[in-house]
C-alpha cells in the first residue's frame, strides 16, 4: 500500500497565515473498470476551506471526496458537463477532518491538481 | 499497472469535434505544469450527442428566464454568485433532493444561464453554460456516501435537461428509474438505500434514443492506495 497523503503539503501549512495552495499536483491513478483511487489532503485545516479539484482531461469526470468527523464519507462527482476545474466550499467547517480529489473507474490515471484553501 | 486504454469516442461532427478539441485545450492551458505524457485516454464518461443546427441541441429557456422559483439566498450563495458574474436577485431554486441537495440557477452579466448546486454540507461554485455545455444533454451535481469502511448507502442528484431531452433514468444496482422533469426541466433523485444509490443517469429523446449518460457513483470511497 503505497499512502498518496500530501503529509508534505501539512509541514508548509503556517496555521493563521493559512490561504490556499496545491497539495497535490500529480497523475493519480485510477482503474479502467472499477474501483478509484483518492489523493487526500491528510489534515484537518483550522478554518472552513475551499476545495478546487482542475484535471487535464474534460470528458472525464472527477470526484471530491469529504470524510466526516465520524470517519463515514461523501464524494461529490463533478460533472464534467461544467467543465474540468471545479471548486467546492464547505457549509460546515467542523463536520469533515479531511478532504480529497479522486479519480473514480474509467480512467487509468489523469492529471490533476487539488487546492486547499480558506478562500479562492 | 492498469493496461492503458485508447479513447472509445462516439462520431463528432465537424462542430463537435472542433468544440472538443477547443475545450481539451483549453483545459490544458489552464493546469499549469501539467505533464500528459502518459496519460490514457480511457474509456470515458461522456457520450457526447451529435452537433446539429437544431435548436433543440443548444440550452435555451425563454428569453429572460431563469428557470425555477425564487429562493432565499445565504450570503455565501451570494458571494458564490457575485465571482460568477451572477447577479442574486436572478437566483432561482430549479430543483431539490429530498435530502436537501438543491439545484441554483441565474444569470450572469452576459445573460447566460449559470447553475449551482448548494447541500446542508456543501456550496458549489456557479458554472455558466457555453458552446462546451451543448455536447451534454443533461447536466448534473450529486453526491454520494456511507459508512466507515463501507459501501455508499444514500445519496442524491440534481439536474437539468437540455429541450431535446424527453425522458431521464437512473440506473441503480437494482434496477432502472424514469424521473421526472419539471416545468423547468430540472430534476432530482434521492437514494437512502445501497440498492438505491444512482449509478449512472440517461437522458432520451422523444424517440427513445440515448443521447447522453452520465455515470455517477462509485461503490465506495477508495483507500488511498495503489
Amino acid at each position: 500500500m503505497v499512502l498518496l497523503l500530501a503529509l508534505s503539503g501539512a509541514l508548509v501549512w503556517a496555521g493563521t497565515a493559512f490561504a490556499g495552495y496545491w497539495f497535490f499536483q500529480g497523475h493519480l491513478p485510477g482503474t479502467d473498470t472499477g474501483g478509484a483511487r483518492t489523493v487526500f489532503l491528510g489534515y484537518r485545516p483550522a478554518a472552513p476551506v475551499y476545495i478546487r479539484n482542475s484535471w487535464s482531461l474534460c470528458n472525464h469526470n472527477m470526484n471530491n471526496a469529504y470524510i466526516k468527523t465520524d470517519y463515514s464519507w461523501l464524494v461529490y462527482p463533478v460533472d464534467y458537463g461544467y467543465g474540468c476545474d471545479q471548486e467546492f466550499q464547505d457549509f460546515q467547517y467542523g463536520l469533515y477532518i479531511n478532504y480529497g480529489c479522486q479519480n473514480p473507474t474509467g480512467l487509468s490515471q489523469v492529471w490533476d491538481n487539488c487546492y486547499v484553501g480558506t478562500g479562492p | 499497472m492498469n493496461r492503458m486504454k485508447l479513447p472509445t469516442l462516439p462520431t463528432f461532427s465537424r462542430r463537435g469535434r472542433r468544440l472538443m478539441v477547443l475545450g481539451i485545450a483549453a483545459a490544458v492551458g489552464v493546469v499549469s505544469g501539467a505533464a500528459l505524457s502518459g496519460i490514457a485516454l480511457g474509456t470515458g464518461n461522456a457520450s457526447f450527442a451529435s452537433q446539429s443546427s437544431s435548436p433543440s441541441t443548444r440550452w435555451t429557456w425563454s428569453t429572460g428566464v431563469v428557470p425555477g422559483t425564487p429562493v432565499a439566498t445565504s450570503s455565501e450563495i451570494e458571494a458564490d454568485a457575485s465571482r460568477a458574474a451572477v447577479a442574486t436577485s436572478s437566483v432561482r431554486e430549479a430543483a431539490t433532493a429530498a435530502d436537501g441537495l438543491m439545484l441554483l440557477s441565474g444569470r450572469n452579466s452576459s445573460g447566460a444561464l449559470c447553475t449551482a448546486a448548494s447541500s446542508p454540507e456543501v456550496l458549489g461554485q456557479f458554472n455558466c453554460l457555453s458552446a462546451w455545455s451543448d455536447n451534454f444533454a443533461i447536466l448534473l451535481y450529486s453526491h454520494y456516501g456511507g459508512p466507515p469502511g463501507g459501501l455508499a448507502d444514500h445519496g442524491s442528484l440534481v439536474g437539468i435537461a437540455r429541450p431535446d431531452v424527453a425522458r431521464v433514468s437512473v440506473t441503480t444496482s437494482d434496477g432502472t428509474v424514469d424521473v421526472p422533469l419539471n416545468q423547468w426541466r430540472a430534476f432530482s433523485y434521492t437514494a437512502s438505500t445501497s440498492k438505491a444509490v444512482p449509478l449512472s443517469v440517461t437522458a432520451y429523446d422523444a424517440a427513445g434514443t440515448a443521447l447522453d449518460t452520465h455515470q455517477v457513483a462509485g461503490s465506495s470511497l477508495a483507500e488511498p492506495s495503489s
